[in-house]
């Protein structure tokens, strides 16, 4: 199963590109005084009812179910909650969804980041011609990404082209691998 | 390093025939539904960039999709490549991927062992 937190990120982002999202927001904030983690992903997608976000949440799901979307949210919520932390989704029909899981930074059982660089990379390279913002700030490392930034300096040049590629996988590295550092 | 030297990629690729947005012979789409990610397709597309990257692939794009009801299969990547029917590679991995890479997307032989469906 899902077992690692970007690969939450990753699946939210898909949800946000099945809702037909033209802007997705993702966020992974550390605050380090409060020991709280939290990431969020925020869309402008079709959105849920409050049925459908109540299966969505509990995770009833058939076999007759046509909604195959949002699988990983229940596994999501049962890790946040586990981890001292808070889950939350809003959703309004028409404007988008905004879903919000907090965990407490220190706890034994909170999951490991994963392979963010790949992750943030995934998505930033496949945002096509959606406007999608990452931001990223734990541990003393910051990274901020904008894809209608990207298509300014870009142009029409792929956001794929393979000296792209290679040079944004090196920017996300750079940002999000740093060593912690102290001050003092 | 600086967002900027995007602008000086920019000016070499302009030079050349380049991947320019919404025009690439070949496509490539991963399943990076619930049970595809957790299958490990976050791997798998990381893989596919990489090998793009160092390999200079200029006429190749890499997408994402939903769920695709193929659970036992997944992760699922389906190559379309422009005049031929689509192939679609099941239970991928990083290695995998790459071996895709190489021998279908630059040599033109489909590697049939991971091969699921073909169709088209």
């Amino acid at each position: 199963m899902i077992e690692e937190l970007d690969m939450h990120l990753l699946d939210l982002v898909q949800n946000a590109l099945s809702a037909g999202s033209s802007r997705i927001d993702v966020r992974v904030i550390c605050d380090q005084a409060a020991d709280r983690l939290t990431i969020r992903v925020a869309d402008n997608g079709t959105g849920m009812d409050e049925r459908t976000l109540e299966t969505v949440q509990r995770g009833y799901y058939s076999s007759k179910s046509e909604q195959s979307v949002g699988l990983g949210i229940p596994l999501l919520r049962e890790t946040a909650l586990h981890c001292d932390g808070r889950f939350a989704i809003e959703s309004k029909m028409g404007e988008g969804t905004t879903v919000t899981a907090e965990f407490r930074k220190s706890h034994i059982d909170l999951p490991p980041f994963g392979d963010l660089v790949a992750t943030f990379l995934n998505i930033i390279v496949t945002a096509d011609a959606r406007y999608v913002t990452i931001t990223y700030q734990c541990d003393g490392n910051e990274l901020e990404l904008d894809t209608a930034a990207l298509s300014e300096l870009l142009g029409e040049l792929s956001f794929q082209h393979p000296e792209v590629i290679r040079f944004l996988k090196a920017y996300i590295a750079e940002r999000v691998n740093k060593e912690v550092r102290r001050t003092g | 390093m600086k967002l900027e030297e995007l602008r000086q990629i920019r000016e070499r690729a302009s030079k050349e025939l380049s991947l320019r947005k919404g025009n690439a012979r070949i496509k490539v789409v991963i399943g990076m539904g619930t049970s595809g990610i957790a299958a490990g397709a976050r791997d798998v597309m990381a893989a596919f960039l990489d090998e793009i990257s160092v390999r200079n692939l200029t006429d190749v794009v890499v997408t994402q999709t939903g769920e695709r009801g193929l659970a036992s299969s997944e992760p699922v990547v389906d190559v379309l490549i422009t005049g031929e029917p689509k192939v679609s590679y099941g239970q991928m991995t990083a290695d995998k991927a790459r071996r895709v890479v190489v021998e279908h997307l630059v040599n033109g032989n489909a590697v049939t062992d991971f091969v699921i469906e073909v169709r088209g």
